[in-house]
């Protein structure tokens, strides 16, 4: 009994001192997430199309000759 | 030769090992070395976490930076959420370790740095001012610019791809180049100045430790402000002696006891590897068990 609530104390210390050590980087890293979603979701997907469009033909600017 | 070199010497291998392989995955389409054309499936939509140019032939994802100012400079966007959240996404996730341990232009500097000449150490204040340099090309050349300089119809060039970018150059440039005979023709003035610059940069990374990483690479900017809030980190811990082998064994001009997470440190693991007493230790979101450790 007194054995399984150290361990879950051990469990939550470790869930809540993963967030409180990397709230910034989840932050960040949730903020990074939406924007993926956001690009994606955009125009109907139009953001990718072009990322896709100026992919797939060769960049003459790029390679110096545009 | 002794067991720490040895380890070193294990470690360096093991990572140019890594940058190699690297470099064949992301350019893993090879046909198109041989015919000079470039990849044109679905994966490109995907952006590598390196430089590496889609133009170049065996390019099977989309470089980040090109992506981020091909997309600023269309006529439809202004701003690319989805190229710069996945960015953020890698920065996030490990810094700059990307640049010591994926980066293929990274690797190419790698081994120039390694041919027998006598190095050039830039006075710790000089380097400083020159690293800025890198977050002009971010905010500057990346960013602004494709906003700023537009033409009658609303769109702009990747002006650090045109002028600047070496890895385009070597990756695309040359290879499209020689391998395509329309590509030669057209050819002019800006493939000259493209070519003189990649040069220029290859032969100053002979004697200066990756030039272009420390002192333009937008992408490393990017992981380097990023770096100090990672997940993945460095840790100075009770056992450090302050004896400074870190620091002078630092290619980068960091001092890993005073900002072991510093924008400038590329994670080559050089200073892990040298240090007597193993102060200095690496981890994934959780601090290691030792206490009294110093983070940023």
């Amino acid at each position: 009994m007194n054995g399984n609530r150290n361990e879950k104390q051990i469990y939550e210390g470790t869930f809540f001192r993963f967030f409180r050590l990397n709230k910034w980087s989840l932050l960040i890293s949730s903020v990074a997430i939406a924007f993926i979603l956001i690009g994606l979701l955009r125009a109907n997907g139009d953001e990718v199309k072009t990322l896709l469009m100026k992919a797939i033909n060769i960049c003459m600017e790029c390679i110096g000759i545009g | 030769m002794d067991k720490k070199k040895t380890k070193k010497k294990i470690s360096h291998n093991r990572r140019h090992l890594i940058q190699a392989l690297g470099a064949v995955v992301f350019n893993g389409d090879y046909k198109g070395f041989i015919s000079g054309s470039i990849y044109k499936g679905n994966l490109k939509t995907i952006c590598v976490p390196v430089l590496n140019c889609y133009s170049c032939p065996g390019a099977l994802g989309a470089c980040p930076i090109g992506s981020l100012q091909a997309i600023a400079g269309s006529a439809k966007f202004n701003f690319s959420f989805y190229v710069f959240g996945l960015i953020a996404l890698f920065g996030i996730l490990l810094g700059r370790f990307f640049c010591g341990y994926l980066c293929p232009f990274g690797l190419l500097q790698d081994l120039l740095h390694k041919i027998p000449t006598p190095k050039i150490k830039v006075p710790a204040k000089l380097n400083r001012i020159l690293s800025f340099g890198k977050y002009v090309m971010l905010i500057g050349v990346v960013m602004l610019l494709p906003l700023i300089a537009r033409n009658s119809f609303g769109m702009s060039d990747p002006y650090f791809c045109k002028y600047v970018c070496p890895a385009g150059t070597i990756g695309g440039g040359i290879p499209l180049v020689v391998l395509n005979p329309a590509m030669r023709e057209a050819a002019g003035s800006l493939f000259i100045w493209k070519v003189t610059l990649a040069i220029a940069i290859l032969v100053l990374s002979i004697f200066l430790y990756r030039v272009f990483c420390r002192y333009l690479c937008p992408l490393g900017a990017f992981y380097g402000i990023l770096q100090p809030v990672s997940f993945y980190r460095f840790k100075i811990n009770d056992k450090c002696i302050d004896c400074g082998k870190c620091a002078r064994i630092c290619k980068m001009g960091v001092d890993p006891v005073k900002t072991p997470n510093s924008p400038e440190c590329i994670r080559c693991r050089d200073c892990i590897h040298k240090c007597p007493t193993g102060a200095i230790e690496s981890c994934f979101g959780f601090k290691p068990s030792t206490d009294n450790m110093k983070e940023l």
